[in-house]
């Protein structure tokens, strides 16, 4: 079955090929399907990226050829990202990364491969965030929150993924500057993080503006407060972080592309220049929209740069909250 | 005493030696963490579990008297024959990733039907080669699944 | 009434010819995948993402729909058949299904499903028209302590799992629980039990391990003997080869049971269509009047799973459709391919958007007759696999347990894994100890384990948080009462003994 969307794929992308005439000999262009590598499995956050992606670039005839999304979900990032490690010099495999990439191999002994060991092509978005309550719940703002935590300490509560994931990432840090106590839950699932929110099991969760609109509209849920250094377009009204008299570091959530180690400088160059025109077409400007999604466009030594700094901060946030970190 | 009772002491010896290592590796876990049990908790409970069943398997194996209904006897032979199809298959599993699925399966198919079954060479033959080819039909051609294919591309 | 006009509408487009035939192809294709080891509804519906964008929004979710629901009608076929479970949710349907298809009652048995699957599958889509927002805001209830009592009652489930040894079957389900373990630890992000192997991170697949511990163990028993076992018998004659009135009859109550427990474990976004079958397979047999034939190849056994495991489709649309929140793999991408064609998924979906929940409703009463009438005629084209001279059906089963077990993960290292609990499930046949209770801990582990150690953080440590709340005690104060029920049994059995000894 999927092999007659291949054929059908293929005739697509062949007519589209000749429509469009190629303005400039480049010196690389894939010669195979390209394999996209993601993290998570078949409807994940990262797999949902990487083929709205694919499919956005197909749409936009940026690729001669197709991009298929490969999941190779585990251990965190780690099987993920030791395989792109034995793909080493491959031009035709490329990765999708999230600040999991930098943060897992912290605290995983098994996840021999870091970010630094994998060739950094273009950081894409960073995914906003806002700190959200239930509709009838007491707390108007952030301050009102943690004034409550200070006075009982470790009786309130947040959902949220991973303990090395932004959720509580963003906890420890305004934690330790406000002194402030509460207790951090994992939930596997987004759903479920959410379905604890409205049920009332916790009280505060840290969420996407895209997944929030809709309950806020409905009367759900309530936005105290916006986890960027602006406040966001979708919601002019909450004040960020920064504004409420916390101040603590925005802990960013990236994604982007990444290249396996090894791969010839062409190649990256060509990733560059089809990432770069990618970012300019229109429809790539009305997904960010359409998800609410800051344009994280980065690329080259400031991105390698970004990752560093990333995983210092990360390394002290995670060591000061008690966690084991191996590298 | 009876075989039924020799595999319930056989097991329950390796239950119990399994639990025993279970509750060493699970006591180096963290047992309770930042709030509420940690990660060793449940496996330490699981571990003393296992052991202490299997301890208890033992016992009754050793004292129950052999008027305990009987299990249908399995011959050295039958067993024997049993695990070497699974080393054969094993065996192929490690070869998978140089000779590709079509022909593992062919040799496989073809080994099992002459060691074990000792049909004749030429229904072996046809099985293999149709066994394989009809996989390669449903679920490479006609499913597009990616199965491990060997030097020859297949 | 309200929802009488408003399923009219619905029928009014579901009943499009353009309608019509995205559904056909919805629930064909899921059919197709469902039956297949390994390849699932949620890869498949990825797979076809990118097309749905030129396609009408109503038809695309009427499609992608069709084969998340369709996927459970084809599930039950290999493991009747083979003893190889199609996709979890079908793993507990080889206890009774491939005993039947042994006896010669192959055709009973997958006819069965396909009516099971009908029954509560229509059932399943009435729960989510009439009682979707209600039901939603209930399984709001349920947090951590809700669902540790849940796992603790499913777990109850081992006393009719466990077969002749209660000791056997306790070991059986602590090794379950345990191999659930196995992985990063999610609280603490700790690995336990990797033997430093990267792709155990992520722990033991559990398809991995229920297709090596009955497909791959069934063909090394058999391998024991030269000549097999016997042909399986396949009757001749079509009537034969379909269930018979007298069937239909005792499984009554299994439909019901099925339609009901499938619906409501679907609708919390925290437990899963293979909980659901679990449980609803242990009910069945609670209410037996014959418990202890369960596992020999009662029809019961077949039809309450395959009916829960497709009513719970339709409850795990509940809680996606009504709240934007999606309990599954499959929901999660139903939940992107949503977002992706512009629609806001969320408490205000079904509002503003009337046309696509009530033509998705309506479509899924047509598309669940549609796979009756697909199904049912394969049935007895299906059953003829058993023909084939089992020295060709062995190294076949193990050809498509490799090839299920890979095209999940594309990764050897759970072939190797199929091959190493196939070496156990033998062990485990040869040394009489139950698989069922093994399976049962490997899919409650996790949960299990999550929901206590959620519960004890949210409560500061304090236990009574799990009997403190009404609907988790109640739960436990069932599984208590579960758990006593083979003592209560025993000791009857012993004063029956002791008054025939007195006679």
């Amino acid at each position: 079955m999927k092999r007659i969307w291949s054929y059908l794929l293929l005739v697509v992308g062949w007519m589209a090929s000749a429509v469009v005439a190629p303005v400039s000999v480049i010196a690389f262009e894939p010669t195979k399907p390209v394999e996209a590598v993601v993290h998570t499995g078949p409807g994940g956050g990262s797999d949902i990226f990487a083929r709205a992606i694919a499919d956005l670039m197909q749409k936009e005839k940026l690729i001669s050829q197709r991009m298929q999304v490969v999941n190779k979900s585990g251990g965190g990032s780690a099987v993920a990202m030791s395989y792109l490690a034995e793909k080493k010099g491959d031009a035709n495999t490329i990765g999708f990364f999230t600040g999991v990439w930098v943060t897992n191999p912290l605290t995983t002994v098994e996840a021999k491969v870091t970010i630094s060991d994998l060739t950094p092509i273009v950081r894409l978005v960073l995914e906003p965030a806002v700190v959200a309550v239930k509709a009838d719940s007491p707390y108007k703002n952030m301050r009102d929150f943690i004034e409550s935590a200070k006075k009982s300490p470790n009786q309130l509560k947040q959902s949220g993924g991973s303990v090395t994931g932004r959720d509580n990432l963003v906890r420890l840090v305004i934690q330790k500057a406000t002194g402030a106590k509460w207790v951090f839950v994992s939930f596997p699932s987004g759903g479920e993080r959410i379905a604890n929110l409205l049920g009332g099991h916790v009280e505060l969760m840290v969420i996407e503006p895209q997944e929030a609109g809709e309950h806020i509209k409905a009367g759900n849920l309530r936005v105290i407060a916006a986890l960027t250094d602006k406040r966001l377009p979708s919601f002019p009204d909450v004040p960020t972080l920064k504004e409420q008299g916390i101040d603590v570091p925005v802990i960013p959530q990236a994604r982007g592309v990444l290249a396996p180690p090894g791969v010839p400088k062409d190649v990256v160059q060509y990733w560059e220049g089809v990432f770069e025109r990618f970012t300019k077409t229109a429809s790539w400007k009305q997904y960010l929209e359409q998800n609410q999604f800051e344009d994280g466009y980065l690329k080259g030594p400031e991105l390698s740069k970004f990752f560093d700094e990333l995983a210092k901060q990360m390394r002290e946030v995670l060591k000061e909250a008690g966690a084991k970190v191996v590298r | 005493m009876a075989a039924w009772n020799k595999g319930d002491l056989a097991s329950g010896v390796c239950v119990a030696a399994f639990g025993l290592y279970v509750t060493v590796e699970s006591s180096r876990l963290t047992y309770v963490s930042e709030f509420g049990p940690g990660p060793g908790f449940l496996p330490l409970w699981l571990g003393m579990g296992l052991l202490g069943f299997g301890l208890c398997l033992i016992g009754v194996s050793l004292f129950r008297s052999s008027r305990a209904e009987r299990n249908v006897p399995g011959s050295p032979a039958a067993a024997g024959r049993a695990l070497g199809g699974w080393l054969a298959l094993m065996v192929a599993i490690a070869l998978l990733p140089w000779l590709g699925f079509s022909f593992i399966l062919a040799l496989l198919s073809a080994f099992l039907i002459l060691a074990l079954e000792r049909r004749s060479f030429l229904t072996a033959v046809s099985v293999a080669f149709g066994l394989a080819f009809g996989f390669q039909v449903i679920f490479a051609l006609a499913l597009g699944l990616s199965l491990p294919s060997g030097p020859w591309g297949f | 009434m309200e929802a009488l006009g408003s399923l009219l509408t619905g029928f009014s487009v579901a009943l499009t010819p353009a309608n019509l035939f995205w559904c056909f192809v919805g629930v064909f294709l899921g059919t197709v995948v469902g039956i297949l080891p390994g390849l699932g509804p949620a890869a498949t519906i990825a797979m076809l993402l990118p097309l749905t964008f030129k396609m009408d929004h109503t038809a695309a979710i009427i499609m992608l729909a069709g084969i998340y629901y369709g996927s459970k009608y084809g599930g039950s076929t290999t493991s009747i058949l083979l003893n190889v479970p199609g996709e979890s949710a079908s793993v507990v349907t080889c206890l009774d299904g491939y005993q039947m298809a042994r006896q010669g009652r192959a055709g009973a048995a997958l006819g069965i499903s396909a009516i099971a699957s009908f029954i509560a599958g229509t059932v399943g889509v009435l729960g989510l028209m009439l009682i979707a927002p209600p039901i939603a805001r209930f399984a709001l209830r349920f947090g951590p302590p809700e669902y540790f009592a849940l796992m603790a009652l499913g777990l109850a489930m081992v006393v009719f799992l466990a077969g002749k040894s209660m000791i056997k079957g306790l070991l059986a389900t602590l090794m379950g629980l345990w191999l659930a373990g196995v992985g990063i630890d999610l609280f603490t992000a700790e690995s336990r039990f990797t033997f430093g192997q990267v792709e155990l991170l992520d722990g033991v697949d559990f398809i991995v391990a229920s297709i090596g511990i009955f497909a791959i163990a069934e063909v090394l028993v058999n391998m024991e003997s030269r000549g097999g076992t016997e042909l399986f018998k396949v009757p001749k004659g079509l009537r034969n080869l379909l269930p018979t009135l007298q069937d239909l009859k005792d499984c009554r109550f299994a439909f019901l049971n099925g339609s009901i427990v499938g619906f409501l474990i679907g609708v919390l976004p925290g437990a899963g269509s293979t909980i659901s079958s679990f449980i609803a397979y242990g009910t069945e047999k609670a209410f037996s009047r014959h418990p202890e034939k369960f596992g020999t190849g009662v029809i019961e056994g077949v039809a309450a799973p395959e009916g829960a495991n497709n009513s719970d489709t339709a409850g795990s649309l509940v809680p996606l459709l009504t709240l934007g929140i999606p309990g599954s793999n499959t929901t999660a991408i139903l939940l992107a391919a949503l977002i992706l064609w512009g629609f806001k998924p969320g408490p205000l979906l079904v509002q503003e958007n009337p046309g696509l929940f009530w033509g998705l409703v309506a479509s899924m009463y047509i598309g669940n007759v549609m796979l009756l009438v697909l199904n049912l005629p394969l049935v007895p084209l299906f059953a003829q696999i058993l023909r084939v001279p089992y020295f060709v059906l062995y190294p076949a089963i193990l050809g498509i347990s490799i090839v299920g077990v890979y095209s999940v993960s594309h990764s050897l290292f759970d072939v190797w894994l199929l091959g190493i609990f196939g070496l156990l499930g033998y062990l485990m046949r040869k040394l009489d100890f139950p698989a069922a209770p093994l399976i049962l801990g490997m899919v409650l582990g996790d949960g299990l384990e999550r929901a206590l150690r959620q519960s004890l953080m949210m409560s500061g440590g304090q236990l009574a948080v799990l009997v403190t709340r009404p609907l988790s005690a109640g739960m436990l104060l069932l599984t208590v009462v579960i758990l006593l029920v083979p003592l209560v049994h025993k000791a009857r059995l012993w004063r029956m003994k002791s008054v025939e000894q007195e006679i």
